[in-house]
């Protein structure tokens, strides 16, 4: 018969503790030390909020701290992903020359296939920029397209070999190093409308193609503090004002847009430029102000792909609208490639659907009907005990341990042929079997007992009750589970490489028995790839494996949210 | 716990609390356990959690169209023992019976004896209303379905509205039978476990402590029809309550630490208890 | 034998029970001092004291619906099941029938009363003698059946049953012999009946104990003995109690 800790003995020795001198009679005591303990109370009452808010105030921090991170992380691959899903395409004017693709004109689907279309696609080039005859100049043009853009004319051919004779309009795919200077990721590009007025002088003695110009306002001066910055000691005598300083290709590069032309400064003052013609001028005359313009490349020539006369014919492209970005469906359509404007993660993405399915399928029944079993048909012993343990350990053991076990068992014991989806979801099988044996176990706790025993009451059988009643209450919890697993196989690499699923395959898989791989064991691979291109198809494959992860995840609570029961 | 073993001490004279070797003696029940038309019938049954010894040695009868509450402090045994009756405890583990228990003169605890049957033929209400989270003609219509009692569309709504109106709730849900059996109120929810136990045209109906989560309105309800069904079933409930056990039933058993302490008419244990255990636990001395 | 109104787990469960028991007590002790007062008035021929009996009377019936209410109430709020249940019906019964002591007392008092009118014409003082006796019978045996009733003492509630009996001995001796004053002297007819009613009051008074007495059995054996034979009944009870001290030990 314990007494119980009443509020007035706890008064009564707040009392003794604060106030010794009140006590004249017991009935003076105890409300003297009723009035104690309101005062204690209140005396605490300020310190316990105030404790209340710092613990408010640690866990808001912790979540914003999280937050950011998170958003650094999103922002970060979003502002380098999102130009992914548009491409460049140039717009050419393409003669199917008959005695280039089919001279024999038997319209054989064997010639027509082997045809030099890259002929057709140089020739068209060519034809569009007749002022570019030296051969180092119009390899550096034939540059500007893509390995794919002949790919297309074939494609064009095979699909009607009726358009062979004619001339066509035709946007080609551009090669990666013009996508990268259209989307601002070769130099960063500052244009300025010329203030002055600006007028063209020859140069007297130089070559045919330099030419002068000057300006009535201060349009140099960035040019003017580029030298300044690029000034090395030996050329300290130049320094005077008014002095003509010559132009690196070290340096930033700068270019006058006038009259049609362009002009790339070679040397310069505050108040006018000598530079070369990069592109023939239209006509000789002043330009007016706001008529020309200066623009400056951030990065120096020399560390750049793209050298200034190609730039120069991108800029006359986009002067003709010949060139523009357009939807990137190619990177959703095709399989990886060497080149990044034709890598696309339509293999990648069927290698995860094909491996994910078959993961499912594998784990999804065998875990649910072990967690089944073990909740409520084993006997409770060590045995099972001993299974329970070792189903948790198995939760927590690293990837790669499976993608070996995958590799030793599966490939080299059973010969199952490797890098296929087929090996992929066996190993993932076995990463996600006890997640979702345990997402099941205590979705299968959860269900209240009183279920399991009014079924049995009205005389169920112990395997009537489970599939009748606690099944039904449970899978949507095991549901979750297995989309929780499902979410984790998908973004798992590790275990793949192990397996061989890392290798280069350019055909979309078809089957769970072809050679595929997987979009994280892509965007490995295409992180590694030297490329600029690739930076930003990485980021935007990135964002595709978290549009998917999100998805399944939502999914998830949503399948909680639909389902859940209240008791 | 204190209560119970100074109790043992007033009543055994100089004992210690700790020593219950007069309990383990215990001599026998008092009144006379066996019914005129008994139905089931328990002789000498001992039930064993794993070292715990939960019922010791009991012999009870419950007889045709009779409601026997039995009751007695927590962990006497009382809801162990109603277990037994339906083999509800053969899902415990640990849980051993030994003795005879016979269902119309059947042993249910033979090898031969199948459980579904027999909890087809002796059926449960529990603590807490449980309905299935169906419809509320699913939850009737669950029983007779797997029991194949009927495949016919016609007399299967003719058994659920029987068995509804048996149970005093047709009037109620007759117009939602396709609405969630969660939905209703918990003393409904109480009738509708009542209705779906009745479906199967039990021969016994087992009620733990089946008015514990009602309110006493609910609770009269369930109390009058348990008085209806004793025209037709055999009824045997457990109950907290010592006045329920005073309303509802014919006959009352006391049990105290797994020993069925005394069974006799209701009326004479509510007025004139044999044993100085019933009498400390039905006058509140202890419990 | 423990108090029957103790042990319960609710303490104010058992204080309400021995406090209407102790109601009861203290009822039963002032219908003592009545049947008392009114004998001792008309034996003495005090007509003050018999007036005195007649005033308190109301002071019973005003117990009796304190302890009434009391028992009410226990019965609203306790809802009392077996030794309780019989105790409270028990103490209710024995408000009645000390209610009804009560009135028996107030009937010799009115007796006094009209006695002390007639004085002076001889009979009675020779016929007290009776009225003396039976009132010490009579108010032995209710003095017996409160003190059963105090301590729920079955061997208490024998005693008055074996002594009732000469309650009824010695009202026919009392009344053989007051029908020889009847017999010398018709006039004297008045004075015997007033007598005779006072004895036929204290009979009814020492029959009340023995009611009471019963209820004592009732409440500790769950029995209800009135109106059975009361020579096998003491040799029932007497039986069954001599092996042991207590019957109702488990051992």
């Amino acid at each position: 018969m314990n007494k119980p800790f009443t509020p007035s003995s706890a008064s009564n020795t707040g009392l003794s503790s604060t106030g010794p001198g009140g006590d004249t009679g017991p009935d003076k005591s105890e409300r003297a030390g009723r009035r104690a303990t309101i005062d204690i109370v209140n005396a605490s009452l300020g310190r316990r909020y105030r404790a209340e808010r710092r613990f408010r105030f640690i866990g808001m921090s912790a979540v914003v701290i999280g937050l950011a991170f998170v958003a650094i992380l999103f922002a970060d691959i979003i502002g380098k992903g999102y130009s992914a899903f548009q491409q460049t395409y140039i717009r050419l004017t393409v003669d199917f020359a008959a005695e280039v693709i089919d001279p024999e004109g038997t319209r054989d689907r064997a010639v027509l296939s082997d045809a030099n279309y890259l002929k057709l696609a140089r020739d068209a080039l060519a034809a569009r920029f007749p002022e570019v005859t030296q051969r180092a100049d119009k390899q550096a043009l034939f540059g500007l397209l893509s390995p794919g853009a002949p790919q297309q004319l074939r494609e064009m051919v095979m699909a009607d070999p009726g358009i062979i004779g004619t001339t066509r309009e035709v946007w080609v795919l551009a090669d990666d190093d013009a996508d990268m200077f259209m989307k601002g990721r070769s130099t960063p590009i500052d244009i300025q409308r010329g203030a002055g007025l600006a007028s063209l002088i020859p140069v007297e003695g130089g070559a045919d193609d330099q030419i002068q110009v000057l300006s009535t306002a201060n349009d140099f001066s960035d040019i003017m503090s580029d030298l300044d910055d690029f000034r090395t000691e030996d050329r300290v005598d130049a320094t005077s004002p008014g002095a003509q300083e010559e132009l690196t290709p070290e340096m930033p590069s700068h270019l006058v847009a006038i009259n049609g032309g362009l002009v790339k400064v070679q040397q310069a003052t505050s108040a006018a430029v000598i530079g070369t013609l990069i592109k023939p001028l239209a006509t000789a005359t002043d330009a007016q102000p706001g008529q020309w313009a200066t623009m400056r490349f951030g990065t120096p020539e020399n560390d750049r792909r793209l050298k200034d006369p190609v730039v120069a014919w991108i800029y006359d492209l986009g002067e003709a609208g010949d060139i523009e970005k357009r939807f990137n469906s190619l990177f959703f359509t095709q399989g990886a490639s060497r080149e990044p404007e034709l890598a696309g993660i339509a293999g990648a993405l069927m290698g995860s659907f094909y491996t994910l399915v078959l993961t499912l399928l594998l784990s999804f029944p065998v875990g649910v009907g072990a967690a089944l079993y073990l909740e409520e048909f084993a006997p409770r012993n060590w045995l099972t005990d001993l299974i329970e343990v070792n189903i948790n350990n198995l939760a927590a053991v690293p990837s790669i341990i499976f993608g070996l076990l995958g590799l030793a068992v599966f490939i080299n014991f059973f010969g199952i042929p490797r890098s296929t989806p087929l090996v992929g979801a066996l190993v993932l099988t076995f990463m996600t079997l006890p997640t979702i044996i345990i997402a099941s176990r205590s979705a299968l706790q959860s269900v209240p007992p009183s279920i399991r025993e009014a079924a049995l009451g009205v005389g169920a059988s112990p395997l009537q009750t489970q599939f009748h009643h606690v099944l039904p209450l449970a899978i949507p919890g095991m549901l979750t589970g297995a989309i929780l697993g499902m979410a984790r196989a998908l973004g798992e690499t590790a275990p793949l490489l192990m397996i061989g699923m890392v290798a280069f395959i350019v055909d979309t898989p078809t089957g769970f028995l072809s050679p595929s791989t997987v979009l994280p064991v892509q965007i490995y691979l295409w992180a590694d790839s030297p490329e600029v291109g690739f930076v930003e198809r990485t980021s935007a494959a990135i964002l595709v494996l978290l549009a998917f992860l999100a998805v399944m995840n939502l999914a998830a609570v949503l399948l909680r949210r639909k389902f859940e029961r209240r008791w | 716990m204190n209560a119970i073993a100074e109790d043992i001490t007033r009543m055994t004279g100089a004992m210690t609390a700790d020593d219950l070797a007069p309990l383990r003696d215990f001599s026998g029940t008092v009144g006379d356990f066996t019914s005129p038309q008994a139905r089931m019938v328990c002789r000498n049954v001992d039930v064993h959690y794993g070292d715990k010894h939960a019922i010791k040695n009991v012999s009870l009868d419950i007889g045709r169209n009779e409601v026997v509450a039995m009751i007695g402090p927590s962990g006497c045994g009382k809801s162990t023992f109603l277990r037994c009756l339906n083999r509800m405890n053969d899902t415990v583990p640990g849980c051993r019976v030994r003795g005879r228990i016979t269902l119309d003169g059947q042993d249910i605890y033979d090898k031969q004896q199948d459980v579904v049957p027999l909890r087809a033929q002796v059926g449960m209400v529990f603590q807490k209303p449980n309905p299935f989270p169906k419809s509320i003609y699913e939850n009737v219509a669950y029983g007779p379905r797997i029991h194949g009692l009927t495949n016919d569309k016609i007399e299967l709504d003719a058994l659920v509205e029987t068995s509804l109106r048996k149970a005093g709730l047709w009037d109620e849900v007759k117009d939602r039978l396709q609405q969630p059996g969660t939905g209703l109120s918990g003393g409904q929810q109480q009738r509708l476990c009542i209705a779906r136990t009745i479906a199967v045209s039990p021969e016994v109906i087992l009620m733990d402590e089946p008015c514990s989560a009602l309110d006493p309105i609910a609770t009269a309800r369930i109390e009058e029809l348990i008085d209806e069904l004793r025209e037709q079933y055999s009824i045997a409930i457990v109950t907290h309550s010592m006045q329920q056990a005073a309303r509802v039933s014919q006959r009352t058993a006391y049990f105290h630490l797994g020993d069925l302490v005394e069974v006799g008419e209701t009326s004479q244990i509510f007025t004139n208890p044999s044993h100085k255990l019933t009498e400390d636990y039905i006058t509140g001395r202890f419990g | 034998m423990n108090d029957v109104a103790k042990g319960h787990t609710v303490q104010r469960y058992d204080q309400e029970l021995s406090q209407v028991r102790d109601q009861v007590l203290a009822m039963g002790r002032r219908v003592v001092e009545q049947v008392n007062a009114a004998t001792n008035a008309l034996t003495e021929g005090e007509i003050a004291l018999a007036r005195q009996v007649v005033d308190r009377e109301r002071q019973v019936d005003r117990e009796e619906m304190a302890v009434d209410e009391a028992i009410f109430n226990i019965i609203a709020r306790r809802q009392p099941a077996a030794i309780d249940l019989r105790l409270v019906m028990a103490l209710s019964k024995c408000t009645g029938y000390l209610e009804q002591a009560g009135d028996k007392a107030e009937q010799i008092a009115w007796c006094a009363l009209r006695l002390k009118d007639r004085e002076g014409r001889g009979a009675v003082p020779r016929t007290l003698h009776h009225v003396r006796r039976l009132h010490r019978i009579a108010s032995r045996l209710l003095d017996l059946s409160l003190t059963a009733l105090a301590d729920s003492d079955i061997d208490r509630a024998l005693d008055v049953f074996r002594e009732e009996g000469e309650l009824e001995e010695e009202f026919d001796a009392a009344m053989r012999h007051l029908m020889t004053f009847v017999f010398e002297d018709a006039a004297l007819l008045g004075q015997v009946i007033d007598v005779v009613f006072a004895l036929r009051a204290l009979v009814t008074i020492g029959d009340k104990a023995s009611n009471m007495a019963e209820q004592v059995i009732f409440v500790a054996k769950g029995t209800d003995v009135r109106y059975r034979n009361k020579e096998i009944l003491i040799a029932a009870l007497s039986q069954e109690r001599t092996p042991s001290a207590d019957s109702r030990r488990p051992d």
